[in-house]
């Protein structure tokens, strides 16, 4: 089974480490939060896992094996699949293009024709933009892009970086009734965001990370319900 | 100035666009796909020249047949140019990365005086003095070829660009590196391949060139420059851009020799540049490759 595990992990720009220590496993199937507020480290720990920071102390490991210092590309390729923070997509390229740059490789190329026809199921709306340029897309358009170029990877885990950031309402129900519709398949899922009440009831179980460690982890009506991440989180 | 000298001025101005055009496409792809300046691209060219004059001096082979030989080895030189030096020079601030590539570009200049002399080298044909008579134009038929060969080259690099995976993943990277790689994207082989092709366009124009212009080891640095000047005033890393760079270059420099003299001819690219960079510094189309 696929599960990704990260066992005292630590990582940082410059001279400075963002996140010591963490360990956090996402077991097949689950779907995990990872919260915190701005500059905890959230992001830091995500780009440890998809490969593009390299990590400085402790280990990932990815189906029982450790991962190297690999390059980003294929940890995609391993079945990770990232919707970055600032979405990174192709803004010159029709919304087609984006999705298809996302099949250039192994199974997910094999079956170019059929994950393009799930995600215009998954967010139609991108069938009807499927030849506009991604750059003149609404925020909530591009974000469903993102999510759609991940899922053309044919990723085991989808790990979200704040997907919910800067969008109407409206759109941020409609993107997680989505994401929920996934995991119905068994897609595991880690969701980091900083909306920590919206992220809670849409998990199975969440982390809460402060200034780069991991402070707490339970599951995800414990953490609802306990004092502390209520006082500190959901302004309760 | 006649009607008639206009016109021939408007068709030569043209035939060299289209090879402006193709020897800027491969400095724009480099660039827009790496965000790294080729200073060598010039010289690349210069030993595309070479390749073709020796194909020809030594072993009698046409230079139009010559670029089925030079086109490939040119695309290895720039695989090793990216696998020996840009690799590493990726990792440096982006003022040693001009260093590099400037640096190399003398080397190679300093390389072919030693090995080649100063001497002009141009390759004389039967149809080195043929042209084409049309009213009160003539077209030389060596422009001519190297011309067709330009658009016919251009077009196939337009379409590899837009319509295969290949070209989508170029643009890919160009618009987004982290979001290419998070896509499963190789960046690594991406790279080498830009630089590949970059380089292995000049295959095709270097062998038509010395055709038309002789060839020595210094040859290079004008035609870096106007390259430089092309894709600077289209806006770096934009397809269109070269078109239309190409174009106004051509154009006005041909125009200006046959108005003026061939010294303010000489002078005109530069000018417009300064024109466009006072202007409209992003360049006149600035759009990503896939435009």
């Amino acid at each position: 089974m696929s599960t990704l595990v990260l066992d005292n992990v630590s990582a940082g720009y410059g001279k400075v480490d963002v996140i010591r220590g963490v360990s956090l496993a996402i077991p097949a199937g689950r779907r995990v939060a990872l919260v915190g507020s701005n500059g905890a480290g959230k992001s830091t720990i995500v780009r440890t896992i998809n490969g593009l920071l390299p990590l400085r102390g402790g280990s990932i490991s990815w189906d029982g094996a450790a991962m190297g210092p690999v390059r980003a590309s294929h940890r995609t390729r391993a079945g990770i699949g990232t919707v970055p923070e600032g979405r990174l997509l192709f803004p010159d390229c029709t919304v087609s293009e984006n999705l298809i740059a996302a099949t250039t490789f192994g199974e997910a190329k094999a079956k170019r024709e059929q994950s393009l026809e799930s995600v215009f199921g998954l967010f139609p709306r991108l069938r009807e933009r499927a030849a506009q340029r991604a750059g003149t897309l609404s925020g909530g358009e591009q974000q469903m892009v993102a999510i759609g170029r991940a899922l053309m990877t044919r990723p085991r885990l989808l790990v979200l970086d704040e997907p919910s950031i800067g969008l109407a309402p409206r759109i941020v129900a409609e993107i997680f009734e989505v994401l929920s519709s996934l995991t119905s398949t068994g897609l595991s899922l880690l969701l980091v965001e900083q909306n920590v009440q919206l992220s809670l009831r849409s998990v199975d179980e969440a982390y809460v990370l402060r200034q780069g460690t991991i402070v707490l982890h339970g599951e995800a009506a414990q953490l609802l319900d306990d004092p502390q991440v209520r006082a500190a989180y959901l302004g309760q | 100035m006649t009607f008639g000298i206009f016109l021939q001025a408007v068709v030569s101005g043209l035939a060299n666009a289209s090879i402006y055009a193709l020897i800027a496409v491969g400095l724009t792809l480099v660039f827009g796909v790496m965000r790294i300046i080729n200073f060598a691209h010039g010289e690349f060219l210069m030993i595309a020249m070479y390749g073709g004059f020796f194909a020809w001096s030594l072993f009698g082979v046409d230079p139009v047949m010559a670029i089925l030989i030079v086109t490939p080895l040119l695309a290895l030189l720039g695989m090793a140019l990216y696998g020996g030096i840009v690799r590493l020079a990726l990792k440096v601030p982006e003022i040693n990365q001009m260093a590099v590539t400037l640096g190399l570009s003398l080397l190679l200049q300093h390389l072919a005086l030693v090995l080649f002399s100063g001497d002009n080298m141009l390759v004389t044909q039967p149809r080195s003095t043929a042209g084409i008579v049309l009213g009160p134009v003539v077209i030389q038929v060596t422009h001519l070829i190297a011309c067709g060969a330009s658009l016919l080259l251009l077009g196939l690099i337009y379409l590899i660009l837009r319509r295969t995976d290949f070209g989508l993943v170029m643009r890919a990277v160009a618009q987004s590196r982290d979001g290419a790689a998070l896509s499963g994207i190789d960046i690594a082989s991406v790279y080498k391949w830009a630089m590949a092709v970059g380089v292995g366009t000049l295959g095709v124009t270097g062998p038509l060139l010395v055709s038309i212009l002789y060839v020595n080891p210094h040859v290079g640095a004008l035609f870096t420059l106007k390259a430089f000047v092309i894709v600077i005033v289209g806006g770096l890393g934009s397809f269109g851009g070269v078109l239309v760079g190409a174009l106004i270059v051509g154009l006005a420099e041909s125009i200006a020799g046959a108005w003026f003299s061939a010294s303010i001819a000489a002078a005109v690219p530069f000018a417009i540049l300064i024109l466009v960079l006072l202007l409209r510094p992003e360049g006149l189309m600035n759009r990503s490759l896939a435009r």
